[in-house]
């Protein structure tokens, strides 16, 4: 075989694995929400499918969207609509090329790789308000444009916040990032840079408090709302698989990513990793959902200022010494 | 230096919550799996209606009086008394009850002054058709086994009627 041939192959099995990797992850987050919101309020959640916890629940769920008809509203622009939840789902799996889930354990190492990151998360914005106006529906419509405004006022504090980090790894590459943390780990040099992390990530994984662009109980499913069967769960999965990415990201770079002691490094990836996660959910079923003015003005007001301020004074510590 | 501590009065309040949530998650669920696990009744319970028997003879203890079936605002049941026996004891001939008339509201058991009458747990009252619905004398008297005093007509100390808002006014 020729050797571009066999590295498109391996390119493809690498394809693949991650593909499938995201797709399990995802259901089985599925499932842990429903597990954690039910347990939060003295529930079981699923327990009949997959006895004794239900564990099969989601699996049975995604089986049945897939058989469940293909719904178009008459209005809609074909295109967009239909290709809005995979440019989402794309948009998800790419973040998962830069995640290094232990010592040569990533799909591919790059140069530029929180850059990467940070482009590619911005993708999903689109997504959504392809989504939002192909559905040609008033509440799609506000849903798509809400998560637009969030989207650009949490991703610059976002990317600020991962800026600092940067600085002090002195490399954009998320492996390098990691080994940079084997003495500490950069939560303890940037606590106030990992809170705006996180609450920006929030945001920009459309997650409770910040949930506005779905927000239920004013926007009906916000924009989603015309989506049903298989689009729909592409749209479901593709969250899950951003609020991985997003979490893994968190862990790389402000956890020590594979890094801990006894355990096998990539068991530690997924151990922090899924601690983050879980974190996000307790936070959900635990804060109301914020008012849209309240949302930017956090955003534009105190989290921007105080990434900015981070950002500076890691600077100037890292040049002062 | 308001908004710092507004800030951090804010962060508190969201600990707080979170502490809040995290020790409902330690909790055990309270939900009940229905048709597989049945609730624990309280004796009061009010299902539907069925005739008690005397626990020593076995006898109903119905007289055939007739003032539940005054008594029951829907008409839902319907009772006939029996010719005299020989021992000069009055028994229904029949006794139907309509369960798709039944609102349950338990006054034909208040009613009931010879304790022959209660409400008794069972609370699956759904059925195939309307003949499905229609109880009649054996199984009334089937139902009511297994319990022994008229529960819709606890003992209470005269004159306690006024304060209980029970009284028509």
């Amino acid at each position: 075989m020729s050797k571009p041939l066999l590295e498109l192959l391996i390119a493809g099995i690498k394809f693949a694995l991650v593909l499938g990797f995201v797709s399990v992850n995802a259901l089985f987050l599925i499932w842990l929400e429903r597990k954690v919101s039910a347990r939060i309020q003295n529930r079981m959640g699923p327990i009949y499918v997959g006895r004794p916890q239900g564990w099969l629940q989601t699996a049975a769920d995604a089986l049945k969207l897939l058989t469940k008809e293909d719904i178009i509203p008459a209005g809609a622009d074909r295109l967009t609509f239909v290709v809005a939840p995979a440019v989402l789902f794309t948009s998800a799996v790419l973040l998962f090329v830069v995640i290094p889930f232990g010592p040569g354990l990533i799909v591919r190492d790059l140069k530029l790789g929180v850059a990467y990151a940070a482009a590619v998360s911005g993708l999903a914005v689109i997504s959504l308000v392809m989504a939002g106006w192909g559905s040609n529906n008033k509440y799609s419509l506000v849903g798509a444009l809400r998560s637009a405004s969030q989207m650009i006022s949490y991703e610059v504090s976002l990317i600020l916040a991962m800026l600092s980090v940067v600085i002090l790894a002195g490399s954009l590459s998320t492996v390098e990032i990691v080994e940079a943390q084997s003495r500490i780990w950069f939560i303890a040099l940037q606590p106030l840079g990992f809170l705006i992390y996180f609450i920006a990530l929030l945001a920009e994984l459309n997650r409770a408090p910040f949930d506005l662009p779905e927000a239920e109980s004013e926007l009906v499913a916000g924009y989603n709302t015309e989506y049903s069967g298989m689009r729909w769960a592409i749209f479901f999965l593709a969250e899950y698989a951003n609020l991985f990415a997003g979490s893994a990201l968190a862990v790389t770079l402000f956890l020590g990513g594979w890094q801990g002691p006894w355990l096998p490094p990539v068991v530690w990836f997924f151990l922090k990793t899924f601690l983050v996660i879980v974190v996000a959910m307790w936070l959900r079923w635990t804060l109301p959902r914020v008012r849209p003015d309240q949302l930017t003005s956090l955003g534009w007001k105190l989290l921007l200022p105080a990434a900015l301020v981070n950002l500076g004074v890691t600077g100037f510590l890292v040049l002062a010494g | 230096m308001e908004t710092v501590t507004a800030i951090l009065k804010g962060g508190w309040s969201i600990l707080v919550g979170l502490g809040i949530t995290f020790r409902r998650m330690l909790r055990p669920p309270v939900t009940l799996r229905y048709p597989e696990e049945r609730p624990e009744l309280p004796p009061i319970y009010r299902g539907m209606p069925a005739l008690l028997s005397d626990p020593e003879t076995g006898e109903l203890r119905c007289t055939a009086c007739g003032v539940c079936q005054r008594t029951c605002p829907l008409e839902a049941i319907h009772m006939e008394p029996a010719p005299l026996g020989p021992d000069k004891k009055k028994r229904p001939a029949s006794f139907t009850l309509d369960m798709g008339r039944c609102m349950v509201c338990g006054l034909c058991a208040e009613a009931c002054a010879f304790n022959a009458l209660t409400m008794a747990g069972r609370y699956e009252l759904a059925g195939y058709t309307r003949q499905d619905l229609i109880f009649s004398l054996e199984e009334l008297a089937e139902i009511g086994r297994g319990y022994r005093e008229n529960n819709q007509a606890p003992p209470r100390p005269a004159g306690a009627r006024a304060q209980d808002g029970g009284g028509v006014q």
